[in-house]
Parts: structure tokens; C-alpha cells; sequence
């Protein structure tokens, strides 16, 4: 068994339905406008009498609130690329079957994951988590576990004549054929791959073409398939349409849940991380509102990007209702597996911790609100230091004079108090002067002697005394 | 037959005494969890397990800012920040300032500052860095909190091996409260003291004295230069 196939057999309802959690009446419509025909429809609507084949407005008039959506194959066929490089994690090689699922090479992941059954859970739940239900099947061919996922639910197969033996109960139609084919076939009294495999195989080759034959070969592993792998895109766009319009923060996090457990599996497919994405809202009236999230370390997980999201989402005022959400990620950065030395194993793993910290922190109190000190160096005390956003880790810190003392309570704006020995505070000085001048060349000059002071109850303050008049006092520190 | 050679202990046996593993007989038990030695022998000898705890609540009350509070727990901060843990301020009352900090040890690119918008983020914000710094330290300037969110708080620095520290008013020293350690820095002319309200698995001991010693300056005895006669 060394292909996975995942049958979507659904897709295209699933599609449209993920958005929300609930499942209401939905079908899918093609043909011209004010002619469409139902090509599918979901439980919901079939209990309300909806059929394919119906005519929109038959289908309306069975079940008023049915939400139609047309045949959008552009959309269809760029959300089966998401999910071939959501699948990606489990493979390096992933192909597509238009409209219809994914076929992953697994031979490399059986070991990995597990063991067959369990890789084939894990592929279905995960798929089912971004809201799409999938058949899974294991086999030694490609298209042979095809045929089977597109009849059987959770076959999993490891030799050739399991997989003969499987393969020659299943009925014609798991064949790409064309429908006359199928119409021809059927006439001569065949209806399973069976039947088509008991017959001559010169007579049948002249009767239905060469094509028909090999795809049966492929199937049987009589003869090797050419497989065209996905390759995925370096950025992650995907977009949900939204049933209805929705005003409430809450309710979106459901759909962009889904956006972003692709985009983390996208990540963990090229083992690389992202350290920002975008979402952007779109209110349906040529408006968006976008919020870009931004993590502190490159990371790969869901749950970590939804968690960084929803405090942004709660302090956000939505101008209109959304009808669409997009994730949008570039810049991949690879994560490298944590391997080398334990020292560097450890400290990568802090730094992460520390990132998912400083993230947290930042999502809810805002950018100002978390930052670190650094010196500078300039005479004069208030610009003495500044703040720099925080990031994780150790960083180098440039050499700064150690000044004379310096009180570890800086006052934010100097307090005027009376001169020592005077007023109520009664100070006393115990240290200086220093003389701090500068400060002419940017237009904020100070000119100053600063002292160390007590006050009545003991408490140790910095003076200054203004050298220009009127020669004020005051407190510009404590030294706590 | 030679004599055994004696290793000396690379520290003196002083460190080795304290090292919380070790247990001497006639000293009072040590606590439980590990400790930051606090840098002032007098108080190591005071705290339970010799400095102060990680993994736990400390309350330290004053009547103002800037009374000895952050002199009490500067070494500490020190050897936490140059271990590699963070050191979290969160909402202090002033700025604190990074020239002086730096001059007393402190690693500034493991410390951070927080400045949260009112009391509930403030405490959220501990309560995350506390669980998830792995051993740090969480300064918190929080005056109004209640019984439950100390508790919160006590239990987020059980979690997360931290040192949780929160300052409050000296006039909370009547009400009860769960943090693990409570003292009040008192402040006194020529130098403050430290009295421990509560600590477990001992008695209160006596006041402790902190060192009261003037900042060093540039210029010793202090000469207005302007004639006008000061009143020190």
C-alpha cells in the first residue's frame, strides 16, 4: 500500500457549506441564467424533496430558504491546490484528481505516521476539520486506491491480489470513461471490472480502444502510471464565502479557523513557518477591513495564528457585515526541525515559548504596551533610554558608560519641590552636585545640578536644581 | 597513609550552607521549592529555603514609591536576568529607569516592560507571564486586587517556577491574603529595613536591616554653588 486516495465526494457542497458550522439547505446549479438545473444538493435539501435535475425555481419552491450557489470551477480548482498543499504534510508527493479529491504517494509516511489505517484516519479527520468529508483508501496502485475511495469507505489494502480481488467486484462507472463507452460496455452485458477482466484482452482492446485497457493495467500495477505531482505555490491565499452576511467577531472565527488550519498545514508540508499573515474582511460593497497579524517567531501552528487572531478580531469595530474572509501568508521561513546540539535544541525552544508569550501579550494589550529598555547614550537623564519592541531571546546590548548614580525611578515629568531644608518635605541633600548640561545642539538643552537627596521619612530622591533661573528644584527620580 | 585531599567548595561552604538541598540541624526547615538568593545575607537567613522563592506569591508593602522596594530585589532580578529568565514590570508606578538598571546588574534584554490599560489587563498579563516565563520574575504594581485574584496569581507562579511579586500599599498589611511571603520595606532616615508579615514554616523574624549606604556620586561633600545656605 503505498498510495492514499481521499475522495471528496462532496466536494463541491462542502465547498460552499464549510463557512459555518451549521447545515442548512444547499444546492449547486449550472447552465444560463434564469435556466439553471441543480447538479447537487445536500441532506438538508434532498429531505425537503430537492433532486438533481430539478430546475432552480422547482427546487425554491420545495424548500424557500435553499441557498444556491452556481458551478465555480476556477474557485473549485484553486481550493483542491489548497487542500493538495494542506496534504502535503503528510507527503512529498501529492496529486490532484480534478474535482474530486487528492491521491498522496505515502510509501515514506507509513513508518512515520504510523501505519496505514492510522495515516488514512489522520488524512480523513483532518480533512473533515477544514470541513470537507473525504473516503480514504490505501492500496499498492495509484489509481487502483482511486477506484476504490470513490466506492469504499476506509479500505486499506497492501498486496496485488487483495487488491485484484477487491478491484474486480467494483462496477464500471469507477472508470473515466465516456458515457457512450459506458452505454457500449453495458450492452454487451459487462458491469464490473470483473466482467471487463474475463474477457480476451485482443478482442476488447479492438472493441473499446487501448485506453480502456490501460487504465486497468494502471489500476492492477500492470503497468506504471504517470502521475503529474502538485506543486505548491510559496504563498497561501484562501477565501470562504460566507452564506449570509455576518456582523459578529465571533461568528468569523469559524470559517477563518478552517483558512488557517490549511495554511498551517501548507507550513508544516514545506517545513516552514510564517511570522505574519493578513485576513482580510470583505463587506461585499468594494470595502474591505483588513488585520494583519504579526507573531514574534515564525510558527506553524493553527491554533497559535486563531489565538493571535481572535484578540485582534475583539478589539476590532466592523464598519459593515462581512460576506467573505481570506487568509493571505507570504515570506515563508523554513522551520528547521530541531536537531544539533541539546543546548541549541533547548534555548530554540524557549525562544518559541517566549515568542508565544510576547505574541499574547501584544494581541491584547497592544504594540505600546510590551516593550524592553535600552541606554542611550546621552547626558541628559530623560534621554538617557528608550524602548524598543520586544522580541525573544538574548540580545547584545552596546556598551554604555556606567554614570554616577542613577535613580531606578525615573519621574516622567519632573516634580517641583521647595528648596532643601525648606518646606514641608524638609530635605537633605547627602550627594553632589553633578553638573548635566547639554543638549543645545537638538533644541532641548538642560542645565542642571543634580544632587541625592533624603527626605524626612528616609526616602533617598534626585535633585535638580535649574542653573538658569529661576533656579527651581525638583525631583527627577527615586532610588527606590 | 596521605591525607584526603579536601575539595573546596567553589563558592565557600557559606553558598554550600545555604544551597536549599542542604539541611543543618539547628536552623529552622528550609521550605520546599527553590529560591533566588536575595543578595542580603541577614535576609537569605530569614526567608524560608535562604532567598527568594520561585514557584511562588511574595507581597511586598510599602507607603510610597521609591522607599527600598526594587533595592530589596535588585540582586535577584540580576541573577534571574543573567540566567536568561525575564523579568516582567508590569504597570509601575514610574519609569523604570534603564541607565540605573543596568548599573545594578540587570540584563535589560530580559527584562520587559508591560503597560497595561487598567487593573484586569494588568493582572491577565502576570497571571500569562508568570505561567509561561519558565522561572522568571513578574513585578506587579497592583494595589487594588482581591483575595482571588492573588490566589490566581500564587497559582500561576506555582506553575510556572516564577518569582510573582506584588506591591502594594502598607495598608494592606492588616487584611489577610494568600501570597506565600509578605513583608513591608519600611523606610527610616540613614537607612530602611524589611519586616517579614508572613512566611511559611517560620516565625517572623526581627526587622532586617537594608543597606543604607549613599549612592556613590562624582563629587563627595555636597556645595551648592550658588551661596545659598542649605538646610542639611
Amino acid at each position: 500500500m503505498r498510495w492514499l486516495a481521499a475522495y471528496l465526494p462532496a466536494f463541491v457542497l462542502d465547498l460552499h457549506g464549510r463557512a459555518v458550522p451549521t447545515v442548512a439547505p444547499l444546492a449547486v446549479v449550472e447552465g444560463m441564467a434564469g435556466r439553471e438545473v441543480l447538479t447537487d444538493c445536500n441532506e438538508a435539501a434532498a429531505v425537503r424533496g430537492v433532486r438533481p435535475g430539478m430546475s432552480r425555481d422547482t427546487a425554491y419552491a420545495l424548500a424557500p430558504e435553499l441557498q444556491v450557489v452556481p458551478r465555480d470551477e476556477a474557485a473549485e480548482a484553486a481550493a483542491l491546490r489548497n487542500l493538495a498543499a494542506w496534504a502535503g504534510q503528510f507527503t512529498d508527493v501529492v496529486s490532484i484528481e480534478p474535482g474530486q479529491g487528492l491521491i498522496l504517494e505515502s510509501g515514506r509516511s507509513l513508518r512515520l505516521f504510523g501505519g496505514g489505517r492510522r495515516l488514512g484516519r489522520l488524512v480523513r479527520q483532518g480533512l473533515a476539520s477544514l470541513g470537507f468529508d473525504a473516503r480514504v483508501a490505501l492500496a499498492p496502485t495509484a489509481r487502483g486506491s482511486w477506484w476504490l475511495a470513490s466506492r469504499l469507505r476506509g479500505t486499506c489494502i497492501a498486496d496485488r491480489e487483495t487488491l485484484r480481488r477487491r478491484l474486480e467486484g467494483l462496477p464500471l462507472t469507477v472508470m473515466a470513461l465516456p458515457p457512450r463507452m459506458l452505454v457500449d460496455l453495458r450492452a454487451l452485458g459487462l458491469s464490473t471490472l470483473g466482467d471487463l477482466e474475463a474477457l480476451p484482452r485482443d478482442g476488447l482492446a479492438r472493441r473499446v480502444g487501448a485506453g480502456v485497457l490501460r487504465q486497468l493495467d494502471e489500476a492492477l500495477g500492470r503497468c506504471p502510471e504517470a502521475r503529474r505531482p502538485h506543486v505548491p505555490s510559496p504563498r497561501f491565499h484562501g477565501h470562504l464565502d460566507l452564506p449570509a452576511p455576518v456582523l459578529d467577531q465571533q461568528a468569523l472565527l469559524f470559517p477563518l479557523r478552517r483558512l488557517l488550519w490549511e495554511l498551517a498545514g501548507m507550513l508544516r508540508g514545506r517545513s516552514a513557518g510564517v511570522s505574519r499573515f493578513r485576513v482580510s474582511l470583505d463587506h461585499g460593497d468594494g470595502r474591505a477591513t483588513s488585520v494583519d497579524v504579526g507573531l514574534a517567531t515564525a510558527d506553524d501552528d493553527g491554533e497559535r495564528f486563531l489565538e493571535l487572531l481572535r484578540h485582534r478580531l475583539e478589539r476590532l469595530e466592523l464598519p459593515a457585515p462581512v460576506e467573505r474572509v481570506a487568509v493571505d501568508a507570504a515570506g515563508l521561513r523554513p522551520m528547521a526541525p530541531i536537531t544539533g546540539d541539546l543546548f541549541d535544541a533547548a534555548r530554540a525552544r524557549d525562544e518559541r515559548r517566549e515568542g508565544v508569550l510576547l505574541d499574547r501579550l501584544v494581541a491584547r494589550l497592544g504594540d505600546a504596551a510590551v516593550c524592553r529598555l535600552v541606554p542611550v547614550p546621552d547626558h541628559r537623564p530623560e534621554r538617557a533610554w528608550r524602548t524598543v519592541p520586544a522580541a525573544p531571546g538574548r540580545r547584545d546590548v552596546s556598551e554604555v558608560p556606567v554614570h554616577p548614580p542613577r535613580p531606578r525611578w525615573l519621574l516622567t515629568d519632573p516634580r517641583p519641590v521647595a528648596p532643601p531644608g525648606e518646606g514641608r518635605e524638609a530635605l537633605r541633600l547627602l550627594r553632589g552636585p553633578e553638573r548635566i548640561e547639554g543638549g543645545w545642539w537638538d533644541g532641548d538643552d538642560v542645565n542642571r545640578d543634580y544632587y541625592v537627596a533624603e527626605d524626612r521619612d528616609g526616602r533617598r530622591l534626585w535633585l535638580f536644581r535649574e542653573r538658569r533661573p529661576p533656579h527651581g528644584w525638583y525631583v527627577h527620580g527615586l532610588f527606590g | 597513609m596521605a591525607p584526603q585531599a579536601v575539595i573546596p567548595a567553589p563558592g565557600g561552604l557559606e553558598q554550600v550552607l545555604r544551597h536549599p538541598a542542604v539541611w543543618r540541624g539547628r536552623a529552622p526547615s528550609r521550605g520546599g521549592g527553590p529560591v533566588v538568593a536575595s543578595g542580603n545575607e541577614a535576609l537569605d537567613e530569614a526567608l524560608p529555603g535562604g532567598g527568594w522563592p520561585l514557584g511562588g506569591l511574595t507581597e511586598i508593602l510599602g507607603t510610597a514609591d521609591g522607599v527600598g522596594e526594587l533595592e530589596v530585589l535588585m540582586p535577584a532580578l540580576a541573577t534571574l536576568t543573567r540566567a536568561g529568565r525575564l523579568v516582567a514590570w508590569i504597570a509601575p508606578p514610574h519609569i523604570p529607569y534603564a541607565p540605573a538598571l543596568e548599573a545594578s546588574g540587570l540584563e535589560l534584554s530580559r527584562m520587559l516592560w508591560l503597560r497595561p490599560q487598567g487593573t484586569v489587563d494588568a493582572l491577565w498579563a502576570a497571571e500569562q507571564v508568570l505561567a509561561a516565563a519558565g522561572g522568571g520574575a513578574v513585578l506587579l504594581w497592583a494595589d487594588e486586587v482581591g483575595d482571588r485574584q492573588l490566589r490566581r496569581l500564587q497559582l500561576a507562579a506555582e506553575r510556572g517556577g516564577a518569582l510573582g511579586v506584588v506591591f502594594r500599599h502598607a495598608g494592606r498589611a492588616v487584611q489577610p491574603s494568600p501570597a506565600m511571603l509578605r513583608a513591608e520595606v519600611m523606610v527610616r532616615p540613614g537607612g530602611g529595613a524589611l519586616r517579614i508579615i508572613k512566611c511559611r514554616a517560620r516565625p517572623p523574624a526581627a526587622p532586617i536591616p537594608l543597606c543604607g549606604a549613599v549612592p556613590e556620586g562624582p563629587t563627595s561633600p555636597p556645595r551648592p554653588r550658588d551661596g545659598r545656605r542649605s538646610g542639611y
